[in-house]
C-alpha cells in the first residue's frame, strides 16, 4: 500500500530522480548503454596496466637509479659542452672581420664618424 | 569488491578534531581518496594540511602510490608535497567512473590488481620519494641546461655562415 502510495507521489519526476541519482561530479561519461557496459572492465585494466607501470618504477627503475644514476656525469658533460661552445662563441667574435666587430664598427661610425672627408 | 574510484572525505570544524582517526595510513591503499578542506578557513587549512601530511609521514607510508590522497584547498600547490587541486572538477578524470556490480571478468581483474597494490604498498615510500625527487631536479637542470646548449649552438652556427658569407 505504501509502495503504491510513494510511486504515486514521484509521478512525472521518474527521469529527473534517475539523471540526479546517477549524476557525477563530472558529469556522466558519453555513449550509449552499449558502449558504457565495457566501462568498468576497460576502467580496471587500465588501472592494472597503470599499477604495474608503478610497480615497475618503485621496484626496478628507481633501485636501479640509485646504483647506477647518470644524473651527475650527464650534467657535467652538459656543462663541458657549454663551456666549449661559449669558448668558441668569443674566439670566433673576437676575430678582427668577425660580424660582430663589423656590426659595432657601423653602430659607432653611424654615431662618431667624422663627415669631413 | 569496489572499483577503485574516489572517495571523498570532508572536513569540517565538527569532525577536524578527529583527524588521527580519520587519517589512516590504509586510506589509499584501495582507492584514492579526495580530503576537501573547502569548509575550513583558509588557515586552518594550511594547518590541517600540514598534519594530514605529518600523519602519512610519520608511519612512512605514500600519499602517493598505490593510489594517490588528493587535497582540495584555495592554498597553492606549493605549500605542500601532496597533490592539490582547487576544485572537486579539476581532478584528475580516471578515477571518475561509475560504481557498478561487477561480472566474473571484472572480478578477476580486480583481484589481479590487488596483488599489485600490495607489491607497491610493500616498497620504500621514504627511499622512493628521494629518489624520484633527486630525478626529477636531474631531468629539470638537464632541460635548462640543453635550452642554453641550443641557443649557443644556433648562434655559434649563425655567426659561423656571417664569417663565411663576410
Amino acid at each position: 500500500m505504501d509502495n503504491k502510495k510513494n510511486q504515486d507521489d514521484v509521478r512525472g519526476f521518474e527521469e529527473f530522480i534517475d539523471a540526479e541519482a546517477d549524476k557525477s561530479f563530472m558529469g556522466k561519461p558519453q555513449g550509449t548503454k552499449r558502449e558504457t557496459s565495457f566501462e568498468s572492465f576497460t576502467f580496471l585494466s587500465n588501472d592494472g596496466e597503470r599499477l604495474n607501470r608503478v610497480k615497475n618504477l618503485l621496484s626496478e627503475k628507481l633501485p636501479f637509479l640509485s646504483k647506477y644514476g647518470q644524473g651527475e656525469q650527464l650534467l657535467e658533460r652538459q656543462k663541458e659542452e657549454i663551456a666549449d661552445l661559449r669558448e668558441k662563441i668569443f674566439t670566433v667574435s673576437d676575430q678582427k672581420n668577425s660580424p660582430y666587430r663589423r656590426s659595432l664598427a657601423e653602430i659607432f661610425d653611424s654615431f662618431y664618424r667624422s663627415t669631413d672627408s | 569488491m569496489n572499483l577503485p574510484v574516489y572517495q571523498f572525505l570532508n572536513l569540517n570544524a565538527s569532525n577536524i578534531d578527529d583527524l588521527e582517526t580519520l587519517i589512516k595510513p590504509e586510506l589509499n591503499f584501495r582507492t584514492p581518496c579526495v580530503i576537501n578542506l573547502l569548509e575550513l578557513d583558509p588557515d586552518l587549512q594550511r594547518e590541517t594540511i600540514g598534519l594530514i601530511e605529518n600523519a602519512f609521514t610519520s608511519v612512512n607510508s605514500s600519499f602517493l602510490f598505490p593510489y594517490p590522497v588528493y587535497l582540495i584547498t584555495v592554498h597553492e600547490p606549493s605549500i605542500t608535497r601532496m597533490p592539490v587541486a582547487g576544485k572537486i572538477e579539476h581532478l584528475p578524470k580516471f578515477f571518475n567512473q561509475r560504481e557498478s556490480r561487477l561480472n566474473v571478468k571484472e572480478s578477476h581483474i580486480l583481484s589481479k590488481n590487488r596483488l599489485l597494490q600490495q607489491e607497491i604498498r610493500n616498497t620504500d615510500p621514504y627511499q622512493n620519494r628521494e629518489e624520484l625527487e633527486r630525478y626529477a631536479n636531474y631531468h629539470r637542470q638537464l632541460f635548462a641546461g640543453e635550452e642554453e646548449r641550443r641557443f649557443l649552438r644556433e648562434l655559434l652556427t649563425r655567426l659561423l655562415n656571417g664569417v663565411k658569407v663576410g
